[in-house]
């Protein structure tokens, strides 16, 4: 089998899963977030020189405080409303906001900017995968049963193979997070670890194809000029 | 609190969950789908009668057999999904199948979408009807729970909408996973309640601005 695949990292941001960050401040227990870094660093190094796209995702609100999430609704369960309430969880531009150093991207990866928990939602997301005449995305990144589940969900209603790596996703709820898998395994696609897949990758049981990859010229000229 | 309410009862379909329909005719226990007739039945009544549009959503294939949820479309799909398109002729559009069950059956005024995929928002003019009423809020209801109904939840919270999920009348035929749903909901996306929890909120009405159902009267006349 053939795909050509994009490897998508959801919200691996600062104030989610860093050290000082918004959440590890307030007191969540980051640890399940941190324990994936080494997966996912793995994970974005094979892919990243077979040439297929990287993509961080990046949730974000407004310096002003307020987002997209609290004007809008009024209905929303307790745990949000703290969390919109108490806290400057990643504000567009700081440091909370930005992807963790471990993983930091590359010049030649792609950051999609989100305010909502899907990918798709008001992004230029799926313009790129059209562009780059992806048919797959592999998920990763936290959290399992909100953000990376959304999306996934997503693109299987849009259309596009989903991959989710279980190694590479997580959550602070862990029956969420297993249920969140089966219910992928079961109506959505593959779920693997990262060994899985790369082991498929290298034995040639899944071919994948990687794209031209047109910004790296512009970069690399930007950074000589 | 004013919110202003459409109720959406998703696939409730003969071939989903009638008798003689095509699950129950593959031997797949369609008994969890039939259980919330009876709380839906007095759902559906409680909202006509006080004017909250209702709207059915179909999940139809083309009567060619093959549809937009097989390999023409997707290369990677779970096993049991992948049997399952292949195997039946499950809701071909326009017959017995396809459409919804006896018990329930819409009446003249409320909406039918037919949708390809989970999402009754993919593909779809549900949002155009959303907007067009000036709606803010989905009260979901219909099977299966973990995959078209909370697809369709997750997808009203990312583009804005209140989510209110009625417990008993959702159903699915993996309960574990059909847990999962709620707990998920409850947690991250909106309200979940029981129908007489949400009977109870709506009689107060401290939950409530009705909608006029723009289509009563040109069917009337």
């Amino acid at each position: 089998m053939q795909i050509k695949p994009v490897l998508l990292v959801v919200d691996m941001q600062n104030g989610f899963c860093g050290v000082d960050g918004s959440f590890d401040k307030f007191g969540f227990n980051i640890e399940p977030y941190r324990a994936i870094i080494p997966n996912l660093k793995k994970t974005i190094d094979y892919f990243r020189i077979r040439t297929t796209p990287i993509y961080y995702a990046k949730a974000i609100r407004e310096a002003s405080g307020l987002d997209l999430l609290d004007r809008v609704h009024k209905i929303l369960p307790e745990s949000r409303r703290e969390k919109l309430d108490d806290m400057h969880l990643c504000i567009k531009d700081t440091w909370d906001a930005d992807i963790i150093d471990e993983i930091y991207p590359k010049p030649t990866d792609y950051i999609v900017e989100k305010r909502r928990d899907s990918v798709f939602q008001d992004t230029e997301f799926e313009l790129w995968l059209r562009s780059f005449g992806a048919d797959s995305i592999i998920f990763t990144g936290i959290d399992s049963y909100i953000c990376v589940e959304s999306s996934a969900r997503d693109a299987f209603n849009k259309g596009y193979d989903v991959i989710m790596l279980s190694d590479c996703v997580a959550s602070r709820e862990e029956n969420l997070h297993i249920a969140s898998l089966a219910k992928i395994s079961e109506a959505y696609g593959w779920v693997m670890t990262s060994d899985e897949l790369i082991e498929k990758i290298e034995n040639q049981e899944l071919i994948i194809s990687g794209v031209e990859s047109p910004p790296v010229s512009l970069v690399t000229s930007e950074a000589e000029s | 609190m004013n919110i202003k309410p459409v109720f959406l009862i998703v696939d409730m379909q003969n071939g989903f969950c009638g008798v003689g329909g095509s699950f129950d005719k593959l031997g797949l226990s369609v008994k969890p789908y039939r259980r919330i007739i009876p709380n839906l039945t007095k759902m559906i009544s409680y909202m006509r009668g006080i004017s909250i549009p209702i709207y059915y959503t179909k999940v139809i294939k083309e009567s060619a057999g093959l549809d937009l949820i097989d390999r023409r479309v997707l290369n990677v799909l779970p096993e049991n999904q992948g049997e399952k398109i292949e195997d039946m002729q499950l809701c071909v559009k326009d017959t017995w199948d396809a459409d919804i069950i006896e018990e329930i059956h819409p009446l003249p005024g409320d909406l039918i979408l037919e949708k390809s995929r989970n999402s009754v928002f993919q593909d779809t003019e549900f949002e155009n009807w959303l907007r067009t009423s000036g709606a803010d809020t989905i009260i979901f209801s219909g099977n299966d729970s973990y995959t078209c109904v909370e697809s369709s939840a997750r997808d009203a919270f990312n583009k804005g909408y209140n989510v209110i999920m009625l417990s008993d009348c959702v159903a699915s035929k993996e309960e574990n996973l059909h847990i999962a749903n709620l707990l998920e909901i409850a947690e991250a996306y909106g309200l979940v309640l029981t129908s007489n929890e949400m009977i109870e909120k709506l009689n107060n009405k401290s939950l409530l601005s009705v909608i006029e159902p723009p289509t009563v009267s040109m069917i009337s006349s």
